[in-house]
């Protein structure tokens, strides 16, 4: 008998992050505080130790060895207020009617970030055409997300954590001032991988428990990842000297698999617990899989020169990033079975639809050399949504947005240089209608099953879907990025 | 909460084999028992819609005809189903089987009994997140309208394990009874069960290094479902002094209650085999001497105590060589 009882879920919606530099999707904001201040408007320019990520070829100007030292504190706001429906898990309710709820506006908890750090060793090796570099750094992004278990948003997502750091390792070559090329090869490793949602374990025919149930359990991975391999390729042209163009790409169509772990929990203790189990032995071991995407991005830098001192400059950058790639979170169980009060369910591949798209981002900044030790930096970026409005969720904030920064850098005692950004990010807010949204419930023991159409099943409000949709709502996201970074220059 | 769908006889879920067989009295599907179960549930017309009085003090015996008594066999848990779209007949032989499919139960409330109740309980006390109403959930079908009401009366709160007496609801707009009483089990004759032994299985007498039974290959059930290997836990021995093969078949029902020695063997979840050299006396701290005794039959079985089914999941007859 298959009592299912739900174990679904996902973790598989298990996410987040990643590598190496793109701004949407998985990641949040600009890595290096020089780049930060200008919005990561930074692929022509590139002129520091982060050009490991940006723009590779840039470290074949670099003079000398280097050290970067850096790190960026985030305050992360993430708002949801989901949208009045009707319970159709109320006891009053019939097939036909059900009492109106509203629900309060849940916040993310975990809202400060105290690490987001970055080591880069830089140098040329006395080679005067060449650069090389190594290092390892986080990639930037929210790494913790905290909603309350009794909140609107319980059924999309309760909580994640996911630390990833990336081991680079670079080099570049020059041809004179003109252009040059570069390649970093990097190293992803994912110490942490955490997801958990609630799952409505209930079996029963033309059920819909879409506001509670009393078999909601909480489905959680814990994971890791020691190794996913991602490049970056790079170039730049400076055809004239107060003009240099400068394009980047994540060129590996990677896939971060993680070794997870899952349980599932019934929320009410009496209930007992739920196994899990494969071939008959007690198991629960999961894999997440989260598809990374490529990216490109091409920027055009104006160089305002007086003599061989650069003034001030503005960049213009595009980037592309493939975020179409993430069709849907994948837990791939390899056939766990979960037993709840003595049924069985096969969790299978689950796979949790997302239909991210592409997006574009355009990024303006520069710097202004106020004095030969100080200069002041400042941008602004738009970035399309990577998330349709009907596959809104709160695990990762999907909508278009809009930010700025300043910062500025200063020179002191001829090796060291010490920058400062603040960066500030916003979605753009969502409001998504119940008749729009399309983020189902995970009611892996439904009764309801392909192509969900049977009334004897089915909930007959709900026909012609898996189960109730749960993301309508309205979203609200904002970053503060406080960037620091030291940059240390050896030799003369 | 009990999710008594518990039925009766339910299956444990399916298992594969990996790396066994790994001991040297390798049981095959052919040594496994067989059983065929008839379930003949008591219909019970009462008023719809009704806040019905569920009373369950009267159960003398339950399926078993085994006696009803606290501690270890008493009614903790009365479940509430409604079941659309199957007929009285066909819950009964899904049943029977074990293969009452919990999708399609549509409404499961249950009643945790307590002291206080003296043995009786309204509907309405019923819950499961939220609480009976019987005035919707408990109603008199409409005109080509199938629904089947019943009430699972179980030992313990463990889901589907330990049902006691069972019993179907008629809701009747032209009824005006409003007491329940659980129909005893035993007299009512609900459980027809027969088993059909299979081949014996050699075991040495004296030689206690080989006594290491092993279930590996056994892929279903004596109902025929696929077993889930990682709900077994325990392997159980029996003596029973002046009995045949034969007449053990014939008390099956009684097959604890008739041992003259009785040994167990605690399994871990996943294992398939067990050293019978390790095996105690049930409830105390003695160990299995061996196979001493003669006059009589030995039968080795595999257990599910969390299972619904209350039968063993393997039993065959040991032959001493």
């Amino acid at each position: 008998m298959r009592f299912s009882v739900a174990l679904t879920t996902l973790a598989a919606a298990a996410t987040l992050a990643a590598p190496a530099l793109a701004d949407g999707g998985y990641y949040g904001g600009a890595q290096g505080a020089r780049a930060a201040g200008r919005s990561g408007a930074f692929v022509a320019r590139a002129d520091d130790p982060t050009a490991v990520l940006y723009n590779p070829a840039g470290l074949a100007g670099i003079s000398g060895p280097m050290i970067l030292f850096g790190n960026r504190f985030s305050y992360n706001g993430y708002d949801y207020k989901r949208a009045d429906t009707l319970n159709w898990g109320d006891p009053t309710a019939t097939q036909t009617m059900a009492p109106a709820i509203s629900f309060p506006q849940v916040s993310n908890s975990a809202t400060a970030q105290p690490l987001d750090p970055l080591f880069v060793y830089a140098n040329n090796f006395g080679l005067p055409n060449w650069g090389f570099a190594g290092g390892v750094l986080a990639a930037p992004g929210t790494s913790r997300l905290d909603f309350p278990v009794g909140g609107g948003q319980r059924y999309m997502m309760l909580s994640r954590e996911a630390v990833f750091l990336d081991g680079v390792v670079s080099a570049a070559w020059k041809h004179h001032d003109t252009f040059g090329v570069g390649a970093t090869a990097m190293w992803i490793v994912v110490p942490r991988l955490d997801y958990s949602l609630l799952i409505d374990g209930t079996p029963f025919v033309q059920t819909a428990n879409n506001v509670s149930s009393p078999l909601d359990m909480i489905a959680q991975t814990k994971g890791w990842d020691p190794f996913t391999f991602n490049a970056i390729v790079g170039a730049w042209y400076r055809p004239v000297p107060f003009l240099q163009f400068g394009v980047a790409g994540q060129v590996v169509p990677a896939k971060v698999k993680t070794r997870s772990k899952l349980s599932v929990t019934p929320l009410d203790t009496t209930m007992g617990e739920v196994a899990l189990a494969r071939d008959g032995f007690p198991k629960n071991d999961v894999n997440v899989i989260l598809p990374l995407p490529l990216m490109a991005r091409l920027g055009a830098r104006y160089r305002h020169l007086s003599v061989a001192r650069e003034i001030f400059d503005v960049e213009l950058d595009v980037e592309y990033e493939t975020w179409s790639r993430v069709n849907e979170f994948v837990l791939d169980t390899n056939n766990l079975v979960g037993t709840f009060q003595g049924a069985e369910v096969n969790l299978g591949r689950i796979g949790i639809a997302k239909h991210w798209q592409d997006t574009v981002a355009v990024k303006l900044g520069g710097d202004v050399a106020v004095t030969e030790r100080l200069a002041l930096r400042a941008g602004g970026f738009y970035e399309s949504a990577v998330a349709p409005n009907a596959y809104a969720n709160v695990d990762f904030p999907g909508g278009a947005m809009v930010g700025g920064s300043v910062g500025g850098s200063l020179l002191m005692y001829g090796h060291f240089e010490v920058s400062i950004a603040y960066q500030l990010r916003k979605m753009l807010d969502i409001n998504l209608a119940e008749a729009d949204a399309r983020v189902y419930q995970q009611v892996p023991a439904s009764a309801c099953t392909p192509p969900y159409t049977d009334p004897n099943f089915c909930h007959t409000q709900f026909l012609g879907q898996p189960s109730p949709q749960i993301n309508a709502g309205s979203y609200r996201a904002i970053s503060h990025y406080l960037s620091l970074a030291l940059l240390v220059r050896f030799g003369s | 909460m009990s999710l008594p769908l518990a039925m009766l006889l339910a299956a444990c879920g399916g298992g594969t084999k990996s790396e066994w067989p790994k001991g040297n009295v390798v049981l095959e599907g052919t040594n496994n028992y067989m059983s065929q179960a008839t379930l003949l549930i008591p219909k019970i017309p009462t008023a719809s819609g009704a806040d019905l009085t569920v009373c369950w003090n009267d159960l003398m015996k339950d399926l078993l005809c085994h006696n009803i008594e606290a501690p270890s066999n008493a009614v903790d848990n009365v479940g509430f189903l409604q079941i659309p779209n199957m007929t009285q007949d066909q819950v009964r032989a899904s049943l029977a089987v074990g293969q009452l499919d919990e999708n399609r139960v549509k409404i499961y409330r249950e009643h945790h009994t307590a002291a206080a109740d003296n043995g009786c309980a309204k509907l309405s006390t019923f819950m499961l997140g939220t609480v009976l109403n019987p005035t919707t959930d408990y109603v008199e079908p409409v005109a080509g309208q199938t629904l089947t009401y019943m009430l699972l009366f179980t030992s313990g709160t463990t889901p589907g394990v330990g049902s006691k007496a069972m019993a179907f609801l008629e809701p009747m707009a032209a009824s005006t009874v409003m007491d329940v009483a659980a129909p005893d089990a035993c007299s009512n004759s609900v459980l027809d069960f027969h088993a059909t032994f299979g081949a014996p299985i050699n075991i040495p007498k004296d030689d206690n290094t080989k006594w290491h039974v092993d279930w590996s290959q056994i892929e279903n059930d004596s109902f025929g479902n696929p077993i889930n290997f990682a709900k077994i836990d325990m392997l159980q021995l029996g003596f029973y002094q002046n009995m045949t093969a034969t007449q053990l078949e014939a008390n099956f029902k009684d097959i604890e209650q008739v041992a003259t020695k009785f040994y167990e063997v605690p399994v871990a979840p996943g294992a398939r085999d067990a050293d019978l050299a390790n095996a105690f006396e049930k409830g105390t701290t003695t160990p299995f001497p061996g196979f001493t005794q003669t006059d009589g039959t030995w039968a080795v079985a595999v257990r599910c105590s969390k299972c619904q089914i209350p039968a063993p999941v393997v039993l065959s007859v040991l032959q001493l060589q």
